[in-house]
């Protein structure tokens, strides 16, 4: 239990402490001759940019 | 790094893929992996001709019925008031079902604020299934993590009707520095 405990604890720490970056979407795409469903997700192994800065997320 | 999931009328895929950037010279490479009802890869190499535009080359290949390659470049247009424009060009050579066709694609989007964007693209195809494919769309950032996007698309290529689709769909991303 000690073991769990402290490994939680150390994931926790290392969570807060890293810098992340990941996005999750879905989108639909309707025509008479092909619906289109797709769901995706990112996850940036370098922060790159802020969540609301546009221009920087159109090139990365 | 990235993954996916499309579901077609034909079939679906999962798809795998990733974006490697060296910063110190420009380059960047992206794979694409799809594997399910629709097997295929693509590839994709470029370089960042300054931090606001790319250029790109591409090769897409999709089991025995869709082959493609191309080059896309991005370019983002700083205004003095705050707005910015992103705008996109293209052309690809398609070989699908064994029916050759270009095509040349312009579009932009212009953001208002940092919250909102409207945009339009238009694409022409040229050769065995000659046509063209017009669509508006416009996404709204409800707060710094969410955003939704809504648009209409209209496409009218030879053997097949026109025709007028929706578009709808939800972002959310969630990041710490």
């Amino acid at each position: 239990m000690k073991k769990i405990m402290l490994t939680l604890a150390v994931l926790g720490f290392a969570g807060q402490a890293m810098a992340y970056d990941a996005e999750v979407g879905g989108e639909l795409r309707t025509a008479d001759f092909n619906d289109v469903l797709s769901i995706f997700g990112s996850y940036f192994l370098m922060v790159l940019k802020t969540p609301q800065a546009h221009s920087e997320k159109l090139l990365f | 790094m990235r993954a996916g999931f499309d579901d077609y009328d034909g079939g679906s895929a999962l798809t795998f893929g990733g974006r490697y950037i060296d910063k110190a010279s420009g380059f960047f490479g992206d794979g694409e992996l799809s594997v399910g009802d629709i097997d295929g890869f693509r590839l994709e190499g470029g370089l960042y001709l300054s931090s606001a535009s790319t250029v790109s080359f591409f090769y897409d290949d999709k089991d025995d019925f869709f082959e493609s390659f191309g080059a896309e470049y991005k370019q983002v247009v700083f205004q003095n008031d705050g707005t910015y424009m992103n705008l996109e060009a293209g052309v690809e050579q398609i070989d699908q079902f064994n029916a050759d066709a270009t095509l040349v694609s312009v579009g932009g989007d212009y953001y208002l604020d940092k919250n909102t964007s409207v945009g339009a693209g238009v694409s022409v195809a040229f050769g065995d299934a000659d046509g063209f494919g017009f669509e508006v769309q416009g996404t709204k950032f409800v707060d710094q993590n969410l955003s939704f996007n809504l648009g209409l698309s209209f496409t009218d290529y030879d053997n097949s009707d026109s025709d007028i689709g929706l578009i709808l769909g939800a972002r959310y991303r969630i990041s710490k520095m």
